[in-house]
C-alpha cells in the first residue's frame, strides 16, 4: 500500500470515527446533525488539504530575467567592462517590475545577485558582481550555466535568460540541453561579446574528408579569419600518434582564407590527425584533432609453414590488388581483436593440428562475431594423421575430411636403389643386383619415379631419377658396366639420395640400400640425417649384401631409424624377391587410385559463371560437406563425388575450404591456368569481411535545434552505433561502456535518421552495419552484415582551452536563441512584455484550511453551552 | 524557521472568533438544579453581565488547532542540512509501457519507488528526474514523503525514447552537491561496469523482462525526389523475437478499414509491406499493426498522409534565357518534377524564379545572378548541418559566376564564397511561414560544378518540404497562422495554447497521434508518429546508462535544504481535532447518562429562559 492509499484509508477511518462518536451528542437531532456535519467538514477539509494535488493557477506576474554572464578566461577585462556597461544600459530600460538576477559562470555558475525588482544596477555593481564571483574560469560550460539559471527562474514558465558570452564553450554540450530549456518555457536572448583583445586570428574550421583510400593523400583544410590588416606569419604542423609528419610555414592574410595541406594516408583504419596552428605575433597557439578513416584493398593474413616460399595463391591475390601478409602458424593470434586488421585469414597447407585451441577459438570468434573470413587451402603435415585426428579448427570448417585418405594420381612414388660398388660387390653379387633393379622397375607404374645410384666413398649416378617408363634396356647396360672399387661410405650416398628425393615432391619416398654396411659411422651426422629423413618422410630399407661379414647392426639401425625394413639375405637369388617385396610394401602404404581428376561445377552453384572448364588436378583430400555448406566445385573419383570447393556462413563470417593444394604438387595446371588469379580473387573476396563504403553518405543535421544523424545509402536493415573518440580502439572490439546504439528510423527509400539529442558533444566513430544490396552475396544460411566506419562530430567545435580575445562564435549563440524562441543580439526585447503568464502550483491547503477553520468555528458555535457540560 | 506565505497567519484571527464563541457560550451556560425555590431570590435579581470567558481543555485544544492551522497556512519551512541526497532517475521512455503479466513495467517501477520512498531515511532528500523527456519532476530536492509520492504518482510513460545518462547529467547539474547515491528505476538491463574510484553508489531497480514484440518502425508515402512514384504507403515492420511472427498491417481512415496486408516475419526480420490505397482515400490515414507476441502498444500505430500525385509541379518563371535553359535541363533529369511556366497551374510545389516579386503562398527558389556573370574559382564554405548542405564537404572549390555585390543578405546562410578575404553568403534560406531560398549565383552558363548542382537540388528538396510526419520529440513548425494564440488539440483530447509568431507555430509533439492546430477558421492537422527501434526491442534492450564522469559531479558545498512543515502541521492538527472531538463526545456521553432534570410536581413555575441561567460565575 503506498502513501496515498494510506492517506485515504486514514481519512475514511477518521470520518468514521467522528460519525461514530457523534452519536453520543445529546443535543437535538437537527443540531446534532449540524455539529456532526461541521466537524466532518473540518476533518474532511484537512484531509483534502493533505492529499489533494496543487491547483495550477495562471496569473500575470512580473517577468523574471537572469543576466547570465560569461566569466571564463576567454573573457578579458575589456570584455568584462563591455558586458558591465551593456548590462547597465539594459537596466536603464528595464521596467522596474521586472525581476532580475545576475549569475556568472565559467566551469560552474554562481549567483552573484539574487532575483529582485526595483532599482537598476550600475556598471560598477555589475562588474563587482562579475569579479567577486568565485567560479573556475578555466572552462566555459554553457550547459551547467543554463541549468543553474533555470533553477533560479524556478518552475514558472516565461522566464528569460540574457546570455552574455563569446559562445566558445570548452566543456559540456549546450545543444544537448536546448530541448529541455524549450520544454521548460525558458527563452534565451544571447548577446555576443565582441573581441577587444589583441588576438585577431580565428581558426574557424578544420576539415578533412571522412574517408580516403590508402596510399592517397589526406587533404586538410583550415578556414581562418584574420581581422587585422597585415599578413602574419604562422606555423602549421600535423602530427599522427604524437609524431609530427608535416610542418610548414603559412602566411595568414587579412580576411578569410583557406589553408590547405596534405598528409599521406599510410595505414588502414582510423587516422587521428593533430593539427597545430601557431601565430607568434598574436601569441596564438591552438591545436585541434580531426579523424578520418583510411580504407584500402582487402587485407589478408596468409598462414603457412613455409613462409620463405610465397605460395602461388598469395602471389595471385597480390596481383589482384590485395594486401597479403605471411605468417607462421605459431604467429596466429589467440585473441580475435588482433585479427581485426585483416579482412580474411588464409590457411595454406596448414596442418590442422598446428593451431592451438586458443588460436582456433580466436578464429571462430573473429568469424562469428566480427564477420571475418577464413579460407583453407588443402592440409599440411602428415596427411594420414591430419585427416583422422580431430583438431580445434574442425568446427569452423564446412567440410569433414574423411579417413579415406587422399586421392592422388599414382605418379607420386619415387624409389631409389643405392648399390654399394665396393670390392665386396663383385661377381655374382652384381648380377643379382642387376636382376633386382630390373624387378624394381617392373613393380612400378610408368609414372612412378625411379633412380639408381652407386656408391663407394662417394655416390655416382647410374640412373638419374626419372619415370619408370623411361628406364629401358640401357639400365642393364649401365649396371653391367658397374665396377667395383675400394672403400664404403654410405653417408654421402644416403645424403645425395635424400636430396634427389626431395626435389621430386613425391608422396612415397623410399631408398633401398644394398650394402654390407661396413662403413664409418659418425653418430652425430647420422642422427641429423635420420632427422631429415623423418621430416621428409623418406624411408630406407636395407639389404645386407657384399662381404662375408655383414654389419647387421648398422643395417638394422638405419632401417629402424628411417621406418624401413632390414632384410637379411641368405641367398643371392633372393635379392630380386626381396626388392619386389619391399617395393610392394611401400606401394601399399597409402590407398591410391589411378588417374587425373577433373573439377566440375556443382549443379547448384552460381559461381564461376564465366568459366566453362577447369584445369585438372592431380590429387585432393576426400571430404564430405557438412549440412548447411554449399559446394561449388566437385571432383569425381571411384564413382563418388567429393567437394573440391565448399563454403558456408559462420555467424557473421564466412569460411571456404579448398580440398586440393593449389600448389605444384597437385595443381600445376591450375597454376599455369590464366583464370587462376581471377578465381582465387573471387573466392577470397567472397569470404572477406564486407564493407559498404562506396554508397554510404553520412551527415549530421540540425532540425529545429535538434541534432540528427542522416544516413543515405542502398542499405537493408542498417544498425548504427557510435563510440566516443576517447576510446576509438573500442569501436568493434569491446562491449560497452562507450558504444551507444542509435535508433535508426527509415524516412525514405534510402534514407535513415537517428536523433542525437542525448549525445554529448565531441568526436564519435560511427559504425554502420547493414546487409548491403550493393554487393550481391550468394544466399547461404544467414545474411552477412557489412560494416562501414565514419567519423562524425556532434555539437560545437571543441576548443581545447580558453583563448582570450577571440570573436564570438555566432552560430552557437544564434542556435541557442533560435532553439528557445529567444532572440540573438536583441537583449532589450527580453523585457517585453513586462508581465508574463505564469502558472504556479498553489498548494491545495490554501483553500482547504480556511474552510476547515470555518467549519471548526461553526462546530464550536453550534455546541453552545454544551462545551461546559 | 521562515514562512513562505506570512499572510496565512491571518488565520489566527479565528482565535478571536473562538474566544468570542466561548464567551458567548459561557454567558449562556445552563445549570440544572433540583428546585428553583431556594434560588427564588436570585432569580429576581437582574442578570449581571459576564465579563470573563470560561474555558476548559476543549478550548485549548480548539485554540491549538486553529493556531496550528494558521501556521500551516503560512507555509513554514525550516532549513537544515540534509543527512543525504539521492538522485532518482525514473525511466519514462516508451518501452516502460510494455505490459507483461498484468502490470506495465512503469507501474512496477512506480510501486518499487513508492516503497523505497516510504522506507527511506526521513532526512534523505530526493531529486526525481525522468528520462523522457529529460526533466526534473521535483523542482528541488525534498524529503517530504507526500511530495515525493505525488511526484512519482504524477510521472507517466511518454511516447518518447529516453536516455538514462542524459537524465543523470541534468539531475547532477541541478544538484548543488554530489548525491550520496543514485537510484535508477528502468527496464534496461543493468550494465556491467568496472568499479570506478570516486563513483557514486548506484542502485538499480530493474523492472525489465525479455519479451517479444512486433513494431512499426517506419511508414512512408512518398518516393525519392526525382523518381515518380505511385501513391502508396509502405509500412516497415520488425519482429523483435526469436520466433516467426504472423502480422497484419491495416490502413484505416475514420474507423473504416481501407486495406490490410498479412505477412510472416522471420525471427529478427524487418520487412516493408506495401499498402495499396483507393484513389478516394484523402487525408490522414492510420496504419496499425497487429501480431501475436506484441508487448508494446505505442509502436503499433502510425499516421501518414499519402500523396496521390506521381509528380511534383515546379513553376519556372525565369526571364534570363540562359538560366531558364540550365534549370529546365537539370529538372528534366528528374521524372518526378514537372516543369511548368503557367502560374495558373494548381498546386505548384516550388517556384523557381529570377524575378524580385514573390508569390506569398509558394515556396520559392530565387536566383539572383551577378550583373556580369564571369565565372570565379573560389572556395565555398558549406553549412553541412543544414539539409541544403547535404552531400557536400564543408569546404568546396567551385568555379561559378557568383554575385559578390554588397548588400544585406538576411536569413540563414547555408553557403558562403570566400573571395579576396571576404566571406559572402551566396545561398541563404528563409525558414518562415513559406520557405524561400536565395541563390546568388548565375546558372546561365552550363554549369558542371557538382557542388552547385547539389545545392540546387538540395534547395528544391528543402523547399518541397518533409514528406514524413514528424516523430514524437521532434519540434515542428506549422505555418499559416496570424501572430497570436493558437489552440492545439492533442491526441488525448486535451487543449493546449501555443503562440504563433511570424506566421508560424513551433510545437513539440510528445504524444503519438493526430494534432489539430486551430486559430479561428484556420486549422491545420498534423500527425506525429512514434518510431524507435531501440525502444521497441524488448527482447534485447540496450542500455543507455553510462558511468557518471566524476568531473561532472557538482562540487559545491551542500546547501541547507528547505523542509516544509505545512503538511505535518495539518496532520497534527487533524489529530488534535479528533482528540478534541473524542473528549467532547465523551463528555456528552457522560452527560447523557445523568438523571433528567427534576420537574416540581404541581408547581407551575414560569421558567424564564434567562432566569433559568445561573448568572453567577461558577468557578471550579
Amino acid at each position: 500500500m503506498n502513501l496515498m492509499s494510506l492517506v485515504w484509508v486514514l481519512a475514511i477511518a477518521a470520518l468514521g470515527f467522528v460519525g461514530w462518536r457523534g452519536r453520543h451528542l445529546t443535543t437535538s437531532r437537527g443540531k446534532r446533525i449540524a455539529i456532526l456535519g461541521c466537524r466532518m467538514a473540518a476533518i474532511g477539509a484537512l484531509i483534502a488539504a493533505t492529499a489533494a494535488a496543487p491547483h495550477q493557477r495562471t496569473a500575470e506576474n512580473a517577468r523574471r530575467i537572469v543576466y547570465l554572464i560569461d566569466g571564463s578566461a576567454s573573457i578579458d577585462p575589456a570584455q568584462q567592462a563591455w558586458i558591465a556597461n551593456r548590462v547597465a544600459s539594459l537596466e536603464l530600460v528595464r521596467p522596474s517590475a521586472v525581476e532580475h538576477a545576475i549569475m556568472v559562470f565559467g566551469r560552474q555558475a554562481e549567483l552573484a545577485a539574487p532575483l529582485r525588482a526595483g532599482r537598476p544596477l550600475d556598471p560598477r555593481a555589475v562588474q563587482h558582481a562579475m569579479i567577486s564571483a568565485s567560479i573556475d574560469p578555466a572552462s566555459t560550460n554553457l550547459e551547467s550555466a543554463l541549468l543553474s539559471a533555470l533553477a533560479q527562474l524556478g518552475s514558472q514558465r516565461g522566464g528569460r535568460i540574457v546570455l552574455f558570452s563569446d559562445g566558445r564553450e570548452t566543456a559540456g554540450n549546450v545543444t544537448e540541453l536546448l530541448p529541455l530549456l524549450r520544454r521548460a518555457g525558458v527563452e534565451i536572448f544571447s548577446v555576443p561579446v565582441p573581441s577587444m583583445g589583441r588576438a585577431t586570428t580565428v581558426w574557424e574550421h578544420l576539415v578533412a574528408p571522412p574517408i580516403v583510400q590508402r596510399g592517397a593523400a589526406i587533404p586538410i583544410e583550415l578556414v581562418i579569419h584574420q581581422a587585422g590588416s597585415k599578413t602574419r606569419a604562422g606555423q602549421l604542423s600535423v602530427a599522427m600518434e604524437g609524431v609530427t609528419i608535416k610542418q610548414q610555414s603559412v602566411a595568414v592574410r587579412p580576411g578569410w582564407q583557406v589553408i590547405a595541406l596534405t598528409v599521406p594516408a599510410v595505414r588502414r583504419g582510423t587516422t587521428a590527425l593533430d593539427v597545430r596552428l601557431s601565430i607568434p605575433e598574436e601569441s596564438l597557439e591552438e591545436a585541434r584533432r580531426i579523424y578520418t578513416e583510411v580504407e584500402g584493398p582487402p587485407r589478408l593474413l596468409v598462414v603457412t609453414d613455409q613462409v620463405a616460399d610465397v605460395p602461388a595463391v598469395a602471389t595471385a591475390l597480390k596481383r589482384r590488388e590485395m594486401d597479403v601478409e605471411l605468417a607462421r602458424p605459431q604467429d596466429v593470434p589467440i585473441t580475435p581483436e588482433a585479427l581485426l586488421d585483416y579482412d580474411a585469414v588464409v590457411l595454406f597447407h596448414l596442418p590442422k593440428s598446428s593451431l592451438s585451441q586458443g588460436q582456433a577459438d580466436a578464429l571462430a570468434r573473429y568469424l562469428e562475431r566480427f564477420g571475418g573470413g577464413l579460407v583453407t587451402v588443402g592440409l599440411g603435415g602428415e596427411l594420414a594423421t591430419e585427416i583422422t585426428t580431430p583438431a580445434p579448427l574442425d568446427p569452423v570448417l564446412p567440410v569433414v575430411f574423411e579417413p579415406k585418405g587422399l586421392q592422388e594420381a599414382k605418379r607420386r612414388v619415387c624409389m631409389v636403389l643405392l648399390i654399394d660398388r665396393s670390392a665386396s660387390m663383385m661377381g655374382p653379387r652384381i648380377a643379382a643386383t642387376k636382376r633386382a633393379a630390373v624387378e624394381l622397375v617392373k613393380q612400378l607404374s610408368p609414372e612412378d619415379l625411379v633412380g639408381i645410384y652407386a656408391f663407394d666413398t662417394q655416390p655416382y649416378v647410374v640412373v638419374e631419377i626419372q619415370p619408370a617408363r623411361q628406364v629401358g634396356q640401357w639400365l642393364i647396360d649401365k649396371l653391367v658396366k658397374l665396377k667395383a672399387t675400394g672403400g664404403t661410405d654410405v653417408l654421402p650416398a644416403l645424403t645425395t639420395a635424400a636430396e634427389r628425393l626431395a626435389m621430386t615432391g613425391a608422396t612415397v619416398n623410399h631408398i633401398i640400400l644394398l650394402s654390407d654396411g661396413n662403413t664409418p659411422v659418425n653418430a652425430g651426422l647420422y642422427r641429423a640425417l635420420f632427422q631429415a629423413f623423418r621430416t621428409r618422410q623418406i624411408s630406407v630399407s636395407t639389404i645386407g649384401i657384399g662381404s662375408a661379414f655383414i654389419n647387421v647392426d648398422y643395417l638394422q639401425w638405419v632401417s629402424r631409424e628411417t621406418g624401413g625394413t632390414y632384410y637379411p639375405l641368405r641367398d643371392l637369388n633372393e635379392l630380386p624377391k626381396l626388392i619386389v617385396r619391399d617395393t610392394q610394401n611401400q606401394l601399399e602404404r597409402l590407398p591410391f587410385s589411378e588417374g587425373q581428376y577433373q573439377p566440375v561445377k556443382s549443379p547448384t552453384t552460381d559461381w564461376f559463371a564465366q568459366t566453362t572448364e577447369f584445369p585438372r588436378l592431380r590429387g585432393f583430400l576426400t571430404a564430405t560437406a557438412k549440412p548447411g555448406a554449399r559446394v561449388d566445385l566437385i571432383v569425381r573419383a571411384t564413382d563418388e563425388e567429393y567437394p573440391l570447393l565448399a563454403r558456408w556462413q559462420l555467424g557473421q563470417g564466412r569460411v571456404v575450404s579448398w580440398t586440393s593444394d593449389s600448389d605444384t604438387r597437385w595443381s600445376p595446371e591450375w597454376i599455369r591456368w590464366n583464370g587462376f588469379d581471377r578465381t582465387w580473387a573471387e573466392i577470397v573476396r567472397w569470404a572477406s569481411r564486407q564493407r559498404l563504403t562506396e554508397e554510404l553518405f553520412v551527415s549530421v543535421e540540425q532540425r529545429s535545434g535538434k541534432p540528427l544523424l542522416v544516413l543515405e545509402g542502398d542499405l537493408a536493415d542498417p544498425q548504427a552505433t557510435i563510440v566516443p573518440a576517447e576510446r576509438p580502439e573500442a569501436s568493434m572490439r569491446t562491449e560497452p561502456p562507450g558504444r551507444m546504439p542509435l535508433s535508426l528510423i527509415q524516412t525514405g527509400p534510402w534514407r535513415w535518421q537517428a536523433s542525437l539529442e542525448q549525445v554529448p558533444s565531441g568526436w564519435y566513430q560511427l559504425l554502420v552495419e547493414a546487409s548491403s544490396a550493393v554487393q550481391p552475396a550468394p544466399a547461404t544460411n544467414g545474411q552477412t552484415r557489412a560494416v562501414a566506419t565514419r567519423w562524425i562530430r556532434i555539437g560545437t567545435p571543441p576548443a581545447d582551452r580558453e583563448l582570450p580575445g577571440q570573436p564570438p562564435y555566432e552560430p552557437l549563440l544564434r542556435q541557442v536563441a533560435q532553439a528557445t524562441s529567444g532572440m540573438y543580439d536583441m537583449p532589450d526585447q527580453a523585457f517585453l512584455p513586462v508581465t508574463t503568464t505564469v502558472t504556479t502550483a498553489v498548494p491545495a491547503f490554501t483553500w482547504w484550511i480556511p474552510f476547515a477553520l470555518l467549519a471548526l468555528l461553526g462546530d464550536v458555535a453550534l455546541r453552545g453551552s454544551s462545551l461546559f457540560q | 524557521m521562515s514562512l513562505l506565505t506570512p499572510w496565512g497567519l491571518l488565520g489566527l484571527s479565528a482565535l478571536g472568533v473562538l474566544l468570542w464563541l466561548w464567551r458567548l457560550a459561557s454567558a449562556r451556560r445552563e445549570y440544572r438544579i433540583a428546585s428553583l425555590i431556594p434560588f427564588e431570590r436570585l432569580l429576581q435579581r437582574p442578570p449581571r453581565r459576564r465579563a470573563h470567558v470560561i474555558v476548559n481543555a476543549l478550548f485549548w485544544l480548539q485554540a491549538a488547532a486553529i493556531a496550528g492551522l494558521a501556521l500551516a497556512l503560512a507555509q513554514p519551512i525550516i532549513r537544515r542540512r540534509p543527512a543525504s541526497t539521492a538522485l532518482v532517475i525514473v525511466d519514462t521512455s516508451a518501452s516502460m509501457g510494455s505490459r507483461r503479466s498484468g502490470a506495465t513495467a512503469f507501474e512496477r517501477a512506480r510501486r518499487a519507488l513508492l516503497v523505497r520512498a516510504a522506507a527511506k531515511s526521513p532526512t534523505e532528500q530526493w531529486l526525481i528526474v525522468t528520462t523522457a523527456p529529460s526533466a526534473a519532476v521535483t523542482p528541488e530536492p525534498t524529503s517530504d514523503p507526500l511530495v515525493l509520492s505525488k511526484a512519482v504518482q504524477a510521472a507517466h510513460v511518454a511516447d518518447l525514447g529516453g536516455d538514462l545518462a542524459a537524465a543523470a547529467r541534468i539531475g547532477l547539474a541541478m544538484l548543488s552537491a554530489a548525491p550520496d547515491r543514485i537510484l535508477v528505476a528502468t527496464d534496461e538491463p543493468k550494465p556491467e561496469l568496472p568499479a570506478a574510484p570516486r563513483a557514486v553508489r548506484t542502485e538499480w531497480i530493474g523492472v525489465g523482462e525479455r519479451a517479444t514484440n512486433v513494431a512499426l518502425v517506419g511508414v512512408e508515402s512518398r518516393g525519392p525526389l526525382c523518381r515518380a512514384s505511385e501513391a502508396r504507403v509502405v509500412a516497415t515492420v520488425r519482429n523483435f523475437s526469436d520466433e516467426l511472427a504472423q502480422v497484419t498491417v491495416t490502413a484505416q481512415q475514420s474507423g473504416h478499414q481501407l486495406t490490410a496486408v498479412h505477412a510472416e516475419l522471420l525471427p529478427g526480420a524487418q520487412q516493408s509491406l506495401s499498402l495499396a490505397l483507393p484513389e478516394s482515400a484523402q487525408g490522414w490515414i492510420q496504419v496499425t499493426l497487429a501480431g501475436a507476441g506484441d508487448s508494446l502498444a505505442i509502436d503499433d500505430s502510425a499516421w501518414v498522409e499519402p500523396r496521390h500525385l506521381r509528380t511534383l509541379p515546379i513553376l519556372l518563371q525565369v526571364d534570363d534565357p540562359g538560366i531558364q535553359a540550365t534549370v529546365a535541363s537539370w529538372l528534366s533529369a528528374c521524372e518526378a518534377l514537372v516543369v511548368t511556366t503557367n502560374p495558373e497551374s494548381a498546386g505548384a510545389a516550388v517556384r523557381i524564379t529570377d524575378r524580385s516579386d514573390h508569390i506569398a503562398a509558394a515556396a520559392e527558389l530565387q536566383i539572383i545572378p551577378p550583373a556580369h556573370p564571369t565565372p570565379i574559382r573560389a572556395r565555398w564554405l558549406i553549412a553541412t548541418d543544414h539539409p541544403i548542405g547535404a552531400y557536400l564537404a564543408p569546404v568546396e572549390t567551385v568555379t561559378a559566376p557568383v554575385n559578390l555585390s554588397a548588400g544585406e543578405r538576411a536569413g540563414i546562410p547555408v553557403a558562403w564564397v570566400l573571395m579576396n578575404g571576404r566571406k559572402i553568403p551566396m545561398l541563404v534560406a528563409h525558414d518562415t511561414a513559406v520557405r524561400r531560398v536565395e541563390l546568388y549565383v548565375s546558372l546561365a552558363e552550363p554549369a558542371t560544378s557538382t557542388p552547385l548542382i547539389l545545392l540546387f537540388f538540395n534547395s528544391v528538396r528543402w523547399l518541397v518540404g518533409e514528406s514524413q510526419p514528424p516523430t514524437t520529440g521532434t519540434p515542428v513548425v506549422v505555418n499559416g497562422f496570424a501572430d497570436g494564440s493558437v489552440q492545439v488539440k492533442r491526441p488525448d483530447e486535451r487543449i493546449e495554447e501555443a503562440v504563433a509568431a511570424h506566421g508560424a507555430v513551433s510545437y513539440e509533439p510528445d504524444q503519438a497521434g493526430v494534432y489539430e492546430f486551430r486559430q479561428g477558421s484556420t486549422a491545420h492537422v498534423l500527425a506525429a508518429n512514434f518510431f524507435n527501434p531501440l525502444e521497441s526491442n524488448l527482447l534485447a534492450p540496450v542500455s543507455t546508462w553510462r558511468p557518471v564522469d566524476p568531473a561532472m559531479m557538482p562540487s559545491h558545498v551542500r546547501q541547507p535544504a528547505q523542509e516544509p512543515l505545512a503538511h505535518r502541521l495539518i496532520v497534527l492538527m487533524t489529530g488534535v481535532l479528533l482528540m478534541e472531538w473524542a473528549w467532547y463526545t465523551r463528555r456528552e456521553r457522560l452527560r447523557g447518562h445523568r438523571a433528567p432534570p427534576i420537574v416540581q410536581q404541581g408547581l407551575q413555575i414560569p421558567v424564564d429562559t434567562a432566569a433559568a441561567h445561573v448568572t453567577e460565575p461558577v468557578t471550579r
